[in-house]
């Protein structure tokens, strides 16, 4: 399990803002958390999925994909902003991500 | 001696457009324009309005196979014409008529006729049951065949796309109740492609015998570039191999992503996306290995 800091949700969010920035190939000025994935920028969830990886080797976490996909099912990250707040959830919960 | 080499990869019908084909194109070469002027006197409609972002056809499925290959073959007379000549060359799905087009096993025409005739075989035998096809990402090709296997659903996986990304095809009520339970399981997206047809499984059998034995009406060449088939990864090397694989193709699972593996196993360091959409590079960010992907949209690093 990844050791959570003070710094660590800024860095996550920074590697979010910079990794949709860069796929979607959007200027950061144009992305904030409310920034839809899908219906603004035209996000995927492939890209979701490469997102997962690179925060995976990233804190070493140990966590199956599908024990994210069972929490998205009951708590949908639609925004960037709600996409922070899951990375944030699965570094800290890793597969227990899936009782919460 | 630099041994890197180069493939073309071949994408299926377009679900989705960039938006900016047409324009990247036609800055690079003619190519598509007389191509989509042939394509236009051979299917008697005129497709010169054709449009990525309007009039896109894309709930025709037989259209946009023919405006897909139309831009496929498009793009490798534009590479080849520029000097890039493929070490391999493989076609997903039904990239594979734009494929053995690339490889000079078939002439353009020759293409076109071969769809057409290949889905109103398929549609022939499908009868008045819905068929389709969905992608799973996010579950392991165990997980989904463990669920295969305890449901009731006649459905079959038939791609593996990455090591999370699958397609699974069958009829369509069951299709689509299986991609809900492979949400609730897990997955974190499940789509429903815009595809009526139930390609590369047992459904089609019966088709792909008939497209075997027309499809020798054809006249078919020995490939100049090595076709690799995505069904077993061997090199398509004579026109009775290109023969064998486009009726295999039909009703046979595929692996693009061993498929991938294969041509990075093979030193393929440059692997140009022949296509409209970036779908195949997309899918190669989960292939591990020292290669680069150019999608229409890089195509401007690679001149």
């Amino acid at each position: 399990m990844a050791k959570i800091t003070e710094n660590t949700k800024d860095e996550v969010r920074e590697i979010v803002y910079n990794f949709f920035s860069e796929e979607c190939d959007v200027d950061l000025s144009e992305i904030s958390d409310d920034t839809n994935v899908i219906r603004d920028i035209e996000g995927d969830s492939l890209m979701f999925l490469e997102l997962i990886e690179l925060f995976k080797k990233k804190y070493e976490l140990h966590i199956e994909l599908k024990s994210i996909g069972k929490y998205i099912v009951k708590h949908p990250a639609e925004t960037i902003g709600e996409l922070i707040d899951t990375t944030m959830l699965i570094i800290e919960f890793e597969n227990g991500i899936v009782d919460l | 001696m630099n041994s890197e080499k180069i493939a073309f990869i071949f994408p299926a019908f377009v679900n989705e457009y960039l938006g900016k084909e047409r324009e990247i194109l036609s800055s690079l070469s003619n190519d598509f324009e007389t191509n989509l002027e042939i394509t236009s006197d051979w299917l008697g409609k005129d497709l010169s309005n054709f449009q990525e972002d309007e009039n896109n056809y894309l709930d025709e499925e037989l259209l946009t196979q023919y405006i897909t290959y139309t831009f496929s073959c498009s793009i490798s007379d534009m590479l080849q014409n520029k000097g890039f000549k493929p070490d391999f060359i493989t076609g997903y799905s039904m990239g594979i008529y734009a494929a053995i087009y690339s490889a000079k096993s078939i002439d353009f025409i020759a293409g076109l006729e071969i769809i057409k005739m290949a889905y109103h075989e398929m549609q022939a035998f499908l009868g008045e049951k819905e068929f389709g096809m969905g992608i799973v990402i996010g579950l392991s090709v165990e997980d989904i065949q463990m669920l295969l296997k305890s449901s009731t659903a006649d459905v079959e996986l038939i791609n593996a796309n990455a090591e999370f990304s699958h397609v699974i095809s069958g009829e369509f009520n069951e299709v689509v109740k299986m991609l809900d339970i492979f949400k609730e399981e897990g997955a974190l997206n499940t789509k429903l492609l815009k595809v009526s047809s139930p390609y590369h499984s047992k459904y089609v059998i019966e088709a792909a015998k008939n497209i075997g034995k027309r499809i020798q009406e054809f006249s078919i060449k020995t490939p100049v570039f090595p076709v690799i088939s995505l069904i077993d990864q061997k090199s398509i090397l004579s026109s009775k191999d290109v023969v064998g694989e486009i009726s295999r193709n039909i009703d046979h699972s595929l692996n693009w992503y061993k498929t991938m593996q294969f041509l990075i196993a093979n030193k393929a360091r440059t692997i140009i996306e022949c296509g409209a959409g970036n779908g195949l590079y997309k899918n190669g960010k989960f292939v591990e290995g020292d290669f680069q992907i150019f999608p229409i949209t890089k195509y401007f690093i690679l001149f």
